[in-house]
């Protein structure tokens, strides 16, 4: 026969191994979470480096209805800018007028030649390819994206 | 020191070799960041000064925190006061929205003693009559006018956030008929596309610390009319 202090005891087991399950998987969502905000502290530290392919200046402004994607191209020859959408992706290359000879800058960057640019820009929404215009003006690429 | 556009750096770096200055000298504090920059095999100090005939530059391509860019600019300009120059001047990029389309930069102006200078006026730069300033100008020019130190702001409408070495040219344009001081500025155009691409990380640390400053403010509409 079974008391009714052992059924107790048996609750209260079974109840607080519950409780420490969940806190353990509250411990592991919260610590996930931050390793999603903060991926410069918990990721290995990156060194940048210069290689064949540069990342161009680019910012963004929002202007109600649109965004204007402003991407800075300097010395890329104009008929190799390519822009393209993946998702909210905006994925921009373009190569240089003439592969650079880094080494005539520093002589720390001998053997370097930069032949291209490349960079991928995160947008807050999918943008539709119809109510979007491209332009290229001064060796900056003007990117609207209207928001719907 | 880096601000929009780069405009003051690469006006001022040209400059000094346009005109074959002598570097003189050079401001170091134990403020700065622990860097160093290396000339023809010597170790320099960060703020380097140049100097040759009338003319002195001033500049550094390192960004500095904003309280250290207000007690730099303050020696600086008690230095000025001591040594009698008749002006100080910043040369610098005013930030334009539709710089993409402006085929005709200006140029407007800014003096420590307030209201319109006629020679300023008459080199083709027109009178900033309103509008925010942030940065290493806005300094010089409080503590100019509080010092009793000719300043002078030229602001060129440029790029915020990529170098912008056409800013740099209109504005040395203006500065040399003002000083009356020629600055040929047909290789800096020729290099600008050059000059952007070796410039970019420099305007990265330089848009890092604008934005810590709130420099889009100076994007913003005036309030008092």
């Amino acid at each position: 026969m079974i008391n009714v202090s052992e059924s107790m005891d048996e609750f209260f087991r079974k109840l607080e191994k519950k409780l420490r399950e969940i806190e353990e998987d509250f411990k592991k969502d919260v610590e996930k979470l931050l390793r999603e905000l903060r991926p410069e502290e918990t990721s290995p530290a990156r060194i940048k480096g210069v290689g064949e392919v540069v990342e161009p200046l680019y910012t963004v402004r929002d202007l109600g209805d649109r965004l204007v994607v402003y991407v800075d191209l300097p010395y890329a020859s104009e008929g190799t800018i390519d822009i393209k959408f993946e998702g909210r992706k905006m994925l921009i290359s373009a190569g240089l007028k003439k592969t650079l000879n880094l080494r005539d800058w520093s002589e720390r960057y001998e053997g370097v030649e930069v032949k291209q640019y490349k960079t991928v820009i995160d947008l807050p929404f999918e943008p539709d390819p119809k109510k979007t215009k491209i332009r290229v003006k001064k060796g900056v690429a003007e990117v609207t994206i209207f928001k719907s | 020191m880096p601000d929009t556009g780069l405009v003051g750096v690469i006006s001022a770096s040209y400059m000094t070799s346009k005109l074959g200055l002598h570097e003189v000298g050079g401001v170091d504090s134990p403020y700065f960041p622990p860097i160093t920059v290396i000339h023809r095999g010597f170790s320099r100090p960060l703020v380097r000064m140049f100097a040759g005939g009338r003319v002195m530059t001033v500049f550094t391509e390192v960004s500095l925190l904003p309280e250290v860019q207000v007690q730099l600019v303050t020696s600086l300009l008690d230095y000025a006061r001591l040594r009698s120059f008749d002006y100080v001047v910043s040369s610098t990029g005013l930030p334009t929205h539709n710089r993409l389309d402006i085929e005709d930069l200006k140029t407007f102006y800014v003096s420590s003693m307030g209201g319109p200078v006629d020679v300023a006026e008459s080199s083709g730069a027109r009178m900033l009559e309103r509008g925010l300033l942030i940065g290493p100008s806005a300094v010089l020019l409080k503590e100019g006018s509080r010092k009793r130190v000719n300043v002078l702001v030229l602001l060129t409408e440029s790029f915020l956030e990529f170098p912008d070495p056409e800013a740099a040219a209109k504005g040395l344009t203006v500065l040399s008929k003002i000083f009356g001081v020629s600055v040929d500025v047909t290789d800096l155009l020729e290099q600008a596309e050059i000059i952007k691409l070796r410039a970019r990380e420099t305007m990265k640390q330089a848009t890092n610390m604008m934005s810590a400053m709130k420099k889009d403010l100076e994007y913003g509409m005036p309030l008092h009319m």
